[in-house]
């Protein structure tokens, strides 16, 4: 049996598929900007308005921060003051007033309550407030946030019983192998056996 | 040689599975988003890698098998198609429980998940033909077998074509420092159990056909009733 050369060819076929994008991609993502939370920002109000929610409640990123105590507040980010481009044209105003409102996001959903340098901005679009003001208001309350960074914290249920779930279903294969071998080795000592009684019989026969 | 390196694989098993558990649950260092549910990753990882390996050696082995009709390449077929089975089910079982951790939720129709899924079933589906699929049925799987194999690329670069909740293919190398020697131990632990299930299941399997071809030469000559 050539167990070892398929395992051997299956690595390296593995590895090639594994390694070959990855080299491929890295060049090319040097060039990228930094990425933005996902849809975190809606266009000022020169631009129709985005329907999605703001961070959405199944996206982990903003849930999974239990506490950004590691995180510096954006104190020193610019003011809000450039108003965004006249006519929805995406010029560098548009583009600067983009930048500080993703800015002012971030900070939001890490300190949990409207950063007090964002003031301006959020007080230039009504519906951009009125959408961050929801998600404040349902999402990011002080106790929630406590509460489910607790739960983050202090978790170890789910990795016991990962580990226990990987063990019972390893364990319960290795006994159905076990049981299928018996049941072989019976059928072998079944046929042999067979096999000697009608062996005999030709040999009386003779 | 080959017993020489079953037995190194036992070896290595004996070795590894205490020392990982001790690296993993108290050396390793705690993630700062998932704190201790990110140990998971050093067990979910590896297995899903043992479920690609098992995958593609059961569609070359089968691929094989069509073109050669040698027994011993449907063995090793059935037996790596079997442990595509297990490995499966033991990465959508962590995994959802991964994703209760660090999403609120055990699952989610999201690509990275549905592709494993699909890739699950369509190896299921495989063990049952071969099971209940009466003669020829080994032809049929093998060709579901290659069928399976080309998902594989599909969940893999499923984090790269579409938006997922699941963690990028990148994260294994922007693991920390502290993490890295866990996780590639575990992986190394994987792989040697990977190896001695795979060499035990395809000797039963072996056997099994043996058996089966015996008793089909005593029936013919009249040995057997």
């Amino acid at each position: 049996m050539r167990i070892s050369r398929v395992f051997a060819l299956t690595f390296a076929v593995l590895t090639m598929v594994a390694t070959a994008p990855a080299l491929a991609a890295e060049p090319a993502a040097k060039d990228k900007p930094a990425a933005t939370p996902p849809a975190a920002t809606t266009p000022p109000a020169a631009e129709p308005a985005a329907k999605d929610e703001p961070a959405a409640k199944d996206e982990p990123a903003a849930k999974d921060r239990p506490a950004a105590k590691d995180k510096p507040a954006a104190k020193d980010k610019p003011a809000a003051t450039t108003p965004p481009a006249a006519g929805g044209k995406r010029g560098k105003a548009y583009h600067t007033e983009m930048r500080v409102r993703i800015a002012c996001e971030h900070t939001l959903l890490m300190i949990g309550k409207w950063p007090e340098d964002c003031e301006d901005e959020f007080h230039k679009d009504a519906k951009w407030r009125a959408q961050w003001k929801s998600v404040i208001k349902k999402d990011l309350k002080p106790e929630v946030r406590e509460a489910e960074a607790k739960s983050i914290t202090t978790n170890h249920k789910h990795v016991i019983m990962m580990y226990a779930g990987l063990w019972v279903i390893m364990v319960a294969f290795l006994l159905l192998m076990y049981l299928r071998q018996s049941k072989l080795t019976a059928e072998i000592d079944r046929l042999r056996a067979d096999l000697r009684r009608a062996v005999d019989e030709d040999v009386d026969d003779d | 040689m080959k017993r020489g390196l079953f037995f190194a694989a036992v070896g290595v098993c004996a070795v590894l599975f205490p020392y990982t558990i001790y690296l993993i649950f108290f050396k390793a260092p705690l993630d700062r988003k998932l704190f201790f549910n990110q140990k998971i990753f050093y067990y979910h990882v590896p297995n899903a890698a043992m479920l690609f390996v098992s995958v593609i050696m059961c569609g070359i082995a089968s691929f094989m098998f069509l073109r050669k009709r040698e027994g011993r390449w449907d063995d090793l077929a059935e037996a790596s198609g079997e442990l595509a089975v297990l490995f499966g089910l033991i990465v959508l079982v962590t995994g959802s429980i991964w994703g209760k951790a660090a999403w609120g939720k055990w699952w989610q129709w999201d690509a990275r998940l549905t592709t494993s899924l699909l890739l699950w079933m369509v190896m299921v589906g495989y063990v049952l033909v071969r099971k209940y699929g009466g003669p020829g049925s080994e032809r049929l799987a093998a060709g579901l077998a290659i069928f399976g194999m080309a998902d594989v690329p599909l969940i893999y670069f499923s984090v790269k074509i579409w938006r997922t909740l699941h963690p990028k293919t990148s994260v294994v190398k922007s693991l920390e420092p502290g993490m890295r020697g866990p996780f590639w131990l575990s992986f190394l632990l994987f792989l040697a159990m990977f190896y001695i299930l795979i060499t035990l299941r395809t000797r039963a399997a072996a056997a099994t056909r043996e058996l089966r071809e015996l008793h089909e030469s005593g029936l013919d000559a009249g040995v057997f009733e």
